[in-house]
């Protein structure tokens, strides 16, 4: 049994992480949903996540579940991405180069989905 | 700000891609970056009830959307906007959402572009979505999802994102 997929191996969007286009996150903020842009930066093997601080938008609590979007295109083939499900923590460091107006949060991976719609293709159905 | 307002509008009109954030029936984040067009006060999308962003609009209907403006010069803002979804089934409405998604998506100089340019993947794309079509026939699938506004903000995005 086949079936087609857009899916791909996560390993496949590092250059997406090394150099993020576009980056936002979303999490349960006392049952409503939030969504914020930030500043993503991956950096030997940690991921590095820039919100604004001072209350300009809201900030996930510590250890909290949180959805991390990585994407780039808008044509239809060129669509690409990945998301990162995982615990976002406060951290008292920041990455390299990275803005100190920023509120910096270390994620905690647990699940990564890629896909790329200009690689779908038919796959043996598992 | 509301939808009429005209920034607004013309910041939506530049727009190619949203990003749609669901709480899960469990109360989980999710997240996916969708097609959509404006129509009659309305950003529809065409994604089905049966997705799991699908089900988590059946627990939770409250939504955040983020809007680019990738289209023109690069923007020093990104749109946020606030809203409740709802599945709508009926032909009319995803025949005038289907015209909508084609003419912003594929009638276009760069969209016909990159469809020829892959034109031998477009038939398995074709596959993807009657695959998606055969597996959720018969179970009160609806395709287009409504999502009425409640509110806009424009954020700073030099605040969280560097340029690219």
């Amino acid at each position: 049994m086949k079936r087609i997929t857009n899916r791909v191996d996560p390993e496949k969007m590092w250059d997406l992480l090394e150099k993020v286009p576009r980056a936002c996150i979303a999490f349960n903020n006392a049952g409503t949903v939030e969504l914020v842009p930030v500043e993503c930066r991956v950096e030997e093997g940690r991921f590095w996540i820039g919100m604004p601080g001072g209350g300009r938008e809201p900030v996930p609590g510590s250890g909290e579940p949180v959805k991390l979007l990585i994407d780039e295109g808008m044509h239809y083939f060129d669509m690409r991405g990945i998301w990162i499900r995982g615990r976002a923590a406060v951290s008292e460091e920041q990455p390299e180069g990275g803005s100190p107006a920023l509120t910096w949060f270390q994620l905690a991976p647990e699940t990564f989905v890629a896909w790329d719609f200009g690689a779908m293709r038919e796959v043996r159905k598992r | 700000m509301r939808f009429e307002d005209p920034e607004v509008r013309e910041f939506l009109a530049r727009s190619m891609i949203l990003r749609l954030a669901t709480l899960s029936p469990k109360g989980q984040p999710r997240i996916r970056c969708l097609w959509f067009v404006c129509q009659r006060g309305r950003i529809y999308i065409f994604t089905a009830n049966t997705t799991p962003a699908g089900r988590s609009i059946t627990a939770h209907p409250e939504v955040a959307l983020l809007f680019d403006g990738e289209q023109g010069p690069r923007s020093e803002r990104i749109l946020r906007m606030r809203g409740r979804a709802v599945f709508r089934g009926e032909s009319r409405v995803a025949g005038r959402v289907m015209l909508g998604l084609a003419r912003k998506y594929f009638l276009t100089r760069p969209g016909l572009r990159n469809l020829l340019a892959h034109a031998r993947t477009v038939p398995v794309a074709v596959r993807f979505y009657a695959q998606g079509w055969r597996e959720e026939r018969g179970k009160g699938l609806k395709a287009i999802m409504e999502v009425a506004p409640e509110s806009f903000e424009f954020i700073p995005r030099g605040s969280v994102q560097a340029a690219s």
